[in-house]
């Protein structure tokens, strides 16, 4: 038979397995494409001396492609420097440098780059909003204090910012999407919209059943409280 | 609730206090007074008897039906 101070253990372990899992979901990006964001960081910094000097700004996209016709798939070429050859290819996305050259444009697009602050702005502090709720959790879980309405209260805002954080990665998305295509068309090629974020809704999807199971738990332990 | 607690009429009709049956039956008085006041969502045969046993009376006296208004 387990005793408190292993299943006490095991809550302490497996919380800290999930932040680290945490951060590696929040980092994982970070990580993957670290020359994107160390690239951003020294554009950001080349774009306030632009400004500076009066200059219109640079902006670098992420373009994800899909191609225009079947017929035309591997409209591009790589050399395959072992034969000399040229390799037919398809890109699925591409990095570009995007100079605006009126600040008409720049007004244009004022409205995507609003949103995209805003909902930015917004998931960094659901971002961190989320740790803090699952740690309020698991501490009340280590204290033996499990089957209350209040840790289901808990878990449900835990349920409903995880969902709430899927839901501006979609507007991110979307409005990143058409902020895109408002400024670039190429050839061979249309713009897709590159979705992400799925895990989060799954997430909030499952927080928000493991709360409701937890529901019927505190109903069934008021039941057998009540139960003379 | 359509289940109707009669503890109370038993109790007067036996002049026996909360505390004293309590203590006979092996419950808490706090568990007693749910009872009694009909917050309880169920009671267990073991309790049930002790009552009955304490009280001289049938589950019937204590427990009753109404159909719901």
């Amino acid at each position: 038979m387990r005793t408190g101070v292993n299943k006490r253990g095991s809550i302490a372990l497996l919380s800290v397995l999930a932040g680290i899992a945490y951060v590696y979901l929040v980092g994982i990006d970070f990580i993957n494409h670290w020359d994107d964001h160390a690239n951003s960081f020294r554009e950001g910094y080349n774009a306030s001396a632009r400004g500076r000097t009066g200059l219109l700004p640079q902006e670098s996209f992420l373009l994800s492609l899909n191609a225009e016709s079947l017929q035309n798939y591997y409209s591009d070429s790589l050399i395959n420097l072992k034969t000399n050859q040229y390799l037919p290819a398809k890109l699925h996305s591409v990095d570009v440098v995007y100079q605006f050259n009126e600040y008409r444009e720049l007004r244009q697009v004022l409205k995507y780059r609003t949103t995209l602050y805003i909902a930015m702005f917004i998931s960094i502090i659901l971002l961190i909003a989320v740790p803090v709720y699952f740690y309020t959790i698991m501490g009340a879980f280590y204290k033996d204090d499990i089957f209350n309405r209040r840790n289901m209260k808990r878990l449900n805002i835990l349920g409903i910012l995880l969902i709430a954080i899927f839901v501006l990665q979609l507007v991110m998305d979307i409005t990143y999407f058409h902020y895109k295509k408002s400024l670039i068309e190429i050839t061979n090629y249309s713009l897709s919209i590159h979705l992400s974020g799925a895990e989060w809704l799954f997430m909030g999807l499952s927080t928000l059943l493991i709360a409701q199971i937890l529901k019927r738990s505190v109903e069934l332990k008021e039941e057998q409280e009540l139960t003379i | 609730m359509p289940i109707i607690v009669n503890l109370d009429v038993e109790m007067a009709k036996n002049k026996i206090s909360l505390n004293e049956l309590s203590e006979r039956v092996g419950i808490t008085p706090a568990n007693l007074s749910i009872l009694k006041t009909g917050k309880a969502k169920a009671i267990r045969f073991s309790t049930l008897e002790a009552i009955c046993r304490e009280l001289d009376c049938q589950p019937g006296d204590i427990l009753e039906w109404r159909a719901e208004e």
